[in-house]
């Protein structure tokens, strides 16, 4: 074998020529290539139906509305932070907590539209956009708060207030049984009394 | 010309001394001889409030807000110092009559007038309540309750509101205590100096 004819068909193979003659029919026939047209623009198939361009926002046009309903229908109950506020103030009456409003729960009363508006606005911005200028609603803010609790006293004050509590209550206590047995309330036959007025 | 001044001095200190007496100093009681009933009674209640702590809790006082507690701020306004000792005993007749003898004692001394006693057979019952006055201002109130189970006494110096005191008791922001009565299992708060 003529390796050289293999290579560059230099030279002469016999074997190798008779080869090439019987495979010729099977030997590529390079055709030229249709050239696509430039100014025809590619026709694009979309597999999408074509309401589903339309699910997504609408789907989230509505959860806004569902939301902004729930949320104005609470704010439209009567007295509900007046009662929350109501009921802080009762607590300080009964316990010994400096409870008073907030600043926000106090914009909260006064003007809830601007919030309101607030919110819309943060739920038609683009994605990124929201989250970057994302404000948490003051009734938000707060909720996350923990509940508004006794003034914080230090132990010393505490002991001091409880000590003097204790003191008042039983002489208190005690003067009333005086009291009471000046005035005859626990009185038998055989109390003695004498008051000097 | 020295003399003068001297025997001026003298009668200074002869008139400023039984003044200073009279103060409200004078009005605390010494409840020394009562300290050996802790180790008898069954319940003991000791509370000492002045000086600073009862600064202090004025302080607390006036700023609460509850109702009651500004009732009694009022009422203690001028307060210099509260002393309370409460002891009930297991069984009658379990502590020394002198003990609390000791203390109607000191409440014999000039400045003390007696404005209350109360005697009852029943329960072997004393009670017993002075005031002080200085200037027309009054300086002290003694109480001493004394039965056959139990001793109670208190001692309040500075002016103070006796009825509010009576109006508000039970109504503060703590646990009414009530020494007399009998609660299985309850045990007062055993204060110390």
């Amino acid at each position: 074998m003529n390796e050289d004819y293999l290579w560059s068909r230099t030279g002469e193979d016999p074997q190798i020529q008779e080869l090439e003659e019987k495979l010729s029919v099977l030997r590529y026939q390079p055709a030229a290539v249709p050239m696509p047209n430039a100014s025809r623009k590619p026709e694009i198939v979309s597999t999408n139906k074509w309401w589903s361009n339309w699910l997504v926002p609408a789907f989230a046009a509505a959860l806004v509305t569902i939301g902004l309903t729930v949320w104005m229908g609470q704010s439209d109950k009567p007295g509900e932070f007046g009662a929350g506020v109501a009921k802080h103030e009762n607590d300080a009456v009964t316990r010994f907590d400096a409870i008073t409003p907030s600043a926000d729960v106090a914009t909260q009363i006064a003007d809830p539209l601007p919030r309101q508006r607030e919110y819309q606005k943060a739920a038609y911005r683009p994605e990124k956009r929201r989250l970057a200028n994302a404000r948490i609603s003051p009734r938000a803010r707060n909720s996350n708060r923990p509940p508004v609790s006794e003034p914080m006293l230090t132990k010393e004050e505490k002991y001091a207030y409880d000590q003097l509590m204790l003191a008042l209550s039983i002489s208190g206590s005690k003067l009333k049984m005086v009291r009471d047995a000046i005035d005859g309330t626990n009185v038998d036959d055989q109390t003695d009394r004498s008051v000097r007025r | 010309m020295h003399n003068i001044f001297k025997n001026f001095l003298a009668a200074a200190i002869f008139v400023l001394v039984p003044v200073a007496a009279a103060s409200g100093q004078d009005a605390r009681l010494n409840f020394e001889r009562l300290n050996g009933l802790e180790t008898r009674a069954r319940d003991v209640v000791e509370v000492n409030i002045d000086g600073k702590l009862l600064d202090l809790a004025k302080r607390v006082t006036a700023k609460a807000p509850d109702a009651n507690a500004k009732k009694a701020a009022a009422a203690i306004e001028g307060l210099k110092g509260i002393y309370v000792r409460v002891y009930r005993f297991q069984n009658d007749n379990e502590y020394n009559p002198a003990d609390i003898d000791e203390i109607r004692a000191q409440l014999n001394s000039p400045g003390w007038d007696r404005v209350a006693n109360v005697r009852s057979k029943k329960n072997n019952q004393k009670v017993d309540v002075f005031t002080m006055f200085t200037q027309n201002v009054m300086s002290g109130v003694a109480v001493i309750i004394s039965e056959a189970k139990s001793i109670a006494v208190v001692n309040i110096i500075g002016p103070v509101d006796i009825e509010m005191l009576m109006e508000i008791s039970g109504k503060l922001n703590i646990p009414r205590i009530d020494i007399e009565q009998e609660k299985a299992g309850e045990m007062p708060p055993k204060e110390e100096d």
